[in-house]
């Protein structure tokens, strides 16, 4: 005879593992973990971005009263900066206009120390380029002399006949000189 | 009734969405990491970037002005030693008004040239100039100006070279754009000519501009 088995009924109190995987739970469960730890870090973030200010903001400010402290002083300054800059301006033209050339008077003192005495001196000309001589002789052999008298001095470079001609209606030769100055 | 019956289609979906993430492990890490990251990116956006962007916003002004200031200190170190300077050659930077005056003082700089030139016994034959304003209060200040003139003296050699090099030193610089020293023989006497031609400076006083203007 088979014997009648009555099945017999479990107890379990413990959270079964369905619960755990229920959508409801598993939300809180990840609101509670990850979530959770994701607003701390955010928060403290801010936290330290929102007390950083107290200190930026000070210095910020102390920086911009130096700023304007600084900025008086130097207006306070402006006339003075004004004439200072007039006088570096006006030294330099005086530079410029005093010493950019060389001298004229140099140039002829040179001329004349060289001019062999059967040689006369017609004109010297100074253009913004170069120095000219116009000398008149003799012969051309005076000339050539004067040249190369010339070509020794250091002071002088690219001495260069332009021209020589008979004067009209004498027996003279006259010649032109071009040359520049170190 | 077609209303009904997509409700339940869509009921049935969803419950074979829950029990698909119910029961595939994969399925639910994906979500998870999906919300992480979405949680992640909302927080950066409204949260820390505004945060960083008002730091750093501060941070580079406060660097702007330090850098500002550092300037500001070179600026006024500069001028303290330039004022040291100025007071150190006062007597000597007085006489740049002498040499470069501030309008054309053109009848006092011909006084001067007449008074080398008397000096070494040699007459002006001509003495030009081109149009020197009368009133320079026109004229741009701060910028260089010039007075073009035209001399040509006659004499003997050694005075014409002499009141050359007294030009060429006078305390009123004067730029030659040509000179010739020339015999004339046109005439029963030959006549020795030097002729000047340059520029003498002026440099007009600056009208400081009104700030509110």
């Amino acid at each position: 005879m088979p014997a009648l088995k009555r099945k017999s009924a479990s107890i379990n109190l413990l959270p079964s593992d369905e619960a755990d995987a229920s959508i409801k739970n598993r939300i809180i469960l990840w609101l509670l973990g990850s979530f959770r730890f994701l607003v701390v870090i955010v928060e403290l973030v801010v936290i330290v971005g929102f007390l950083s200010r107290f200190f930026l903001d000070s210095k910020n400010a102390d920086l911009t009263d130096e700023i304007n402290q600084k900025k008086a002083l130097i207006q306070s300054y402006l006339p003075f900066e004004r004439d200072f800059k007039r006088a570096q301006s006006r030294i330099a033209t005086v530079n410029t206009f005093a010493y950019s050339q060389p001298l004229f008077s140099d140039f002829v003192a040179v001329v004349t120390k060289n001019l062999p005495s059967d040689l006369q001196l017609t004109k010297i000309d100074k253009s913004p380029n170069d120095f000219s001589v116009l000398v008149v002789g003799k012969n051309e052999q005076n000339i050539l002399s004067f040249v190369s008298r010339l070509k020794k001095e250091q002071m002088l470079t690219n001495i260069n006949v332009v021209s020589v001609e008979e004067v009209p209606n004498t027996n003279l030769i006259q010649a032109l000189l071009k040359t520049n100055i170190n | 009734m077609g209303n009904q019956q997509n409700t339940q289609l869509y009921r049935r979906y969803i419950a074979q969405l829950a029990t698909a993430y119910r029961d595939r492990s994969d399925i639910r890490m994906f979500v998870e990491m999906l919300l992480t990251s979405l949680a992640v990116f909302l927080f950066s956006v409204f949260a820390i970037r505004p945060t960083l962007v008002t730091i750093g916003g501060l941070t580079t002004e406060i660097s702007e002005k330090q850098d500002t200031i550092n300037t500001m200190d070179t600026k006024i170190n500069n001028l303290i030693a330039a004022q040291d300077l100025y007071t150190k050659n006062n007597t000597t930077l007085a006489l740049l008004d002498t040499a470069v005056p501030a309008d054309p003082s053109i009848a006092q700089y011909i006084k001067q040239i007449e008074s080398v030139a008397s000096a070494h016994s040699v007459s002006v034959f001509t003495l030009n100039t081109n149009n020197i304003p009368i009133d320079t209060s026109s004229q741009v200040g701060g910028s260089e100006q010039k007075v073009t003139l035209s001399i040509t003296f006659s004499g003997d050699y050694s005075s014409l070279l002499a009141t050359l090099k007294d030009l060429e030193s006078l305390r009123r610089p004067f730029l030659p754009t040509t000179n010739a020293l020339s015999l004339d023989e046109s005439n029963t006497n030959s006549q020795l000519f030097l002729s000047v031609t340059g520029d003498a400076p002026y440099w007009p006083i600056e009208v400081p501009q009104n700030p509110t203007q």
